[in-house]
């Protein structure tokens, strides 16, 4: 008796112990708004850190947004978004889930770091989308509606996640049908084929008497060579997230962009 | 004192002329920037001037006289209904035709034909050949059933169809523009490095006893695809082995009969000196010249079994190897269920496609 109530007292704790951890943003010695080049005013730090903060816990994975003024020499704005993430402890849950968005004003640098799951959610195609729609509110100065839309975005692409693949697709239909008839045209052809025996021999190699075949000349003559070159393209693959590893040796996901 | 050696090359790359000076260890072309190294530019000159046209004759003394005393037992059928001519021994009595089942009338002795020089005796008997087709029939899904069931051959004959047999030494030279590619990248380009290459072979084979259908009542493709028949049965030929068969008259003449198995030798020919060509991302054929020596044509009489049969007033005709049991013709489709299965295999088949796009995450 006495053993079965140790046993579920320690099952709780555990439980109670696990749970904290999972909550734990703990970790983390930053608020989600660093606005360290001061380009909002204080209800729009206000609204934006509560919007941050609701979004974070909602899809549990922590979206920061961080601002300097000057991000220093010898680092890349994906590098310092990576450092900054890393060292400050964000994201959420044990794998550290989170996107850091890094505007640096004097750079006019804007970087966007994943990490853990982000990585999965953000491709390549996604933050593009995403550039396209906030960066130009950057450049305009408009710095209050950037990170707002930016958190949107953000909120639109968790949703899309969220939701997963929808099975219905007409795409995928029209894609299958297309394979499908290929296929049995290819099966059908070969059961058709069955049915028909008659036909030319086109050639009489039955015919070839027993080592007649006698090669006198065989020579390979190098002529000429040519080296033609083309430009690489870029990388800009359409489903899956390019990653590289930060400088505390953990994988991230993001790019940078010029505003 | 430099004695110069100036020669003129055809560029391979643009057939410019290049001028060629010994002095020098690479030529340059200038008109398209080729590079050549001198030895392979000699080599590839001397094949360009060793191209010589095909020569494909023969000699067709094929088969010989009868004598007398043969001749007179060997009697002449006709087909009034479709003109095909048969002959037979005086101890088979031909009463339908077999190539359309129609009465044949006997116009009398033999004449105006050659004597066959071999025959390769049947093997295989009629039961075989019932057998032959009973296997034909099977595990074919779009066969109409029903042309299986009421299959009823009217009459299965043993013919002896007249060939004739083309020997021939051939000396071929082929060649081929050849190129290797390799490709690389660094940071910024891909490279793509294309090395052309003369690919010159020569060689010599012979060609034993092509057969090509001396009868215009039997359709060659028909006859083609019961080949191969085993040469090492035939004996010289007798009428002895006529007793109890038929046998086709002949209606093309071994010189009418040379195109199609200059046809078929020469495409064996590059097929095989194509093989020897490996190890390049492309081979294309430059030039080939083909010459046939000691063409001699044979005529003899091989084995086949044919069968006929009409099924919706479309007649089918089969025919099997007497030697090797090999079995043809042509079957009907049944469009019913062609349709279904082009259906249903879509419908499968699309379906997994669509679950396994679904699954893995694609479109």
């Amino acid at each position: 008796m006495k053993k079965r109530n140790l046993l579920i007292s320690l099952t709780i704790i555990f439980w109670v112990a696990s749970l904290v951890t999972g909550f734990a943003a703990s970790d983390r010695e930053l608020p989600l708004l660093v606005d360290d080049a001061d380009l909002l005013t204080i209800s729009e730090k206000e609204i934006l850190h509560a919007e941050l903060e609701r979004i974070s816990k909602e899809y549990k994975c922590e979206v920061a947004i961080v601002t300097v003024k000057f991000k220093g020499i010898g680092r890349t704005a994906t590098e310092y978004a990576d450092d900054f993430f890393d060292y400050y402890g964000y994201g959420y849950g044990k794998n550290d889930d989170g996107i850091l968005l890094l505007v640096s004003v004097l750079d006019r640098d804007a970087a966007i770091s994943t990490h853990g799951n982000a990585i999965r959610i953000f491709t390549d195609t996604k933050l593009n989308y995403m550039y396209k729609k906030f960066l130009p509110y950057l450049t305009n100065g408009n710095y209050s509606k950037a990170f707002s839309t930016f958190v949107e975005l953000c909120e639109e692409i968790f949703e899309q996640a969220r939701a997963g693949t929808p099975f219905l697709s007409g795409k995928r239909l029209i894609v299958s049908l297309i394979a499908g008839v290929i296929f049995a045209l290819i099966v059908t052809g070969i059961m058709k084929g069955q049915l028909k025996s008659v036909r030319f021999q086109p050639a009489a190699t039955n015919y070839l008497r027993d080592n007649s075949f006698n090669l006198k000349v065989s020579r390979d003559l190098f002529l000429y060579s040519r080296i033609d070159r083309r430009l690489k393209p870029k990388s800009s693959s359409s489903s899956g997230s390019s990653t590289h590893v930060s400088s505390s040796g953990r994988v991230h996901g993001g790019s940078s962009r010029k505003f | 004192m430099v004695i110069l050696e100036l020669l003129e090359f055809k560029c391979p790359s643009c057939s410019g002329a290049i001028g060629f000076d010994s002095r020098l260890q690479k030529v340059k072309c200038p008109y398209c920037d080729a590079e050549f190294e001198m030895e392979s530019l000699k080599a590839y000159d001397e094949a360009l001037k060793n191209d010589q046209p095909d020569e494909m004759e023969w000699e067709t003394q094929a088969g010989s006289q009868w004598d007398e005393s043969e001749a007179s037992k060997i009697y002449s059928y006709i087909c009034k209904s479709c003109g095909g001519e048969i002959v037979a021994d005086e101890n088979t009595a031909a009463t339908s035709c077999p190539f359309c089942n129609n009465p044949v009338v006997m116009v009398g002795k033999l004449s105006g034909i050659l004597r066959p020089d071999y025959v390769i005796p049947f093997k295989l008997d009629k039961k075989a050949a019932k057998e032959g087709l009973m296997k034909h029939l099977q595990g074919k899904k779009l066969l109409p059933k029903i042309f299986k069931d009421e299959n009823r051959i009217e009459e299965i004959k043993g013919i002896y169809v007249p060939f004739w047999l083309f020997d021939a030494d051939a000396d071929a030279n082929f060649r081929y523009r050849a190129t290797k590619v390799r490709t690389w990248s660094d940071n910024n380009y891909i490279y793509t490095q294309t090395r052309y290459f003369s690919v010159l072979r020569s060689g010599s084979l012979a060609f034993e006893r092509v057969p090509v259908d001396g009868s215009t009542k039997m359709p060659d493709d028909l006859m083609e695809s019961i080949e191969p028949y085993d040469f090492s049965d035939a004996v010289d030929f007798q009428t002895a082995y006529l007793a109890g068969y038929l046998a086709d008259k002949y209606d093309v003449k071994a010189d009418e009969s040379i195109a199609r198995a200059n046809a078929r030798i020469r495409r064996s020919i590059e097929q095989l000196f194509a093989s020897t060509v490996t190890g390049y991302a492309t081979v294309t054929l430059e030039s080939s010249n083909i010459r046939l020596q000691n063409g001699k044509a044979k005529y003899a009489l091989y084995p086949v079994w044919l069968l006929n049969t009409v099924w919706n007033n479309k007649r089918y005709t089969f025919a099997m190897n007497g030697q090797t049991g090999k079995f043809v013709g042509d079957l009907p489709l049944d469009k019913a269920a062609y349709w279904k299965w082009l259906v249903g295999l879509t419908a499968a088949f699309g379906a997994f496609t669509y679950l396994a796009l679904f699954l893995l995450r694609l479109l």
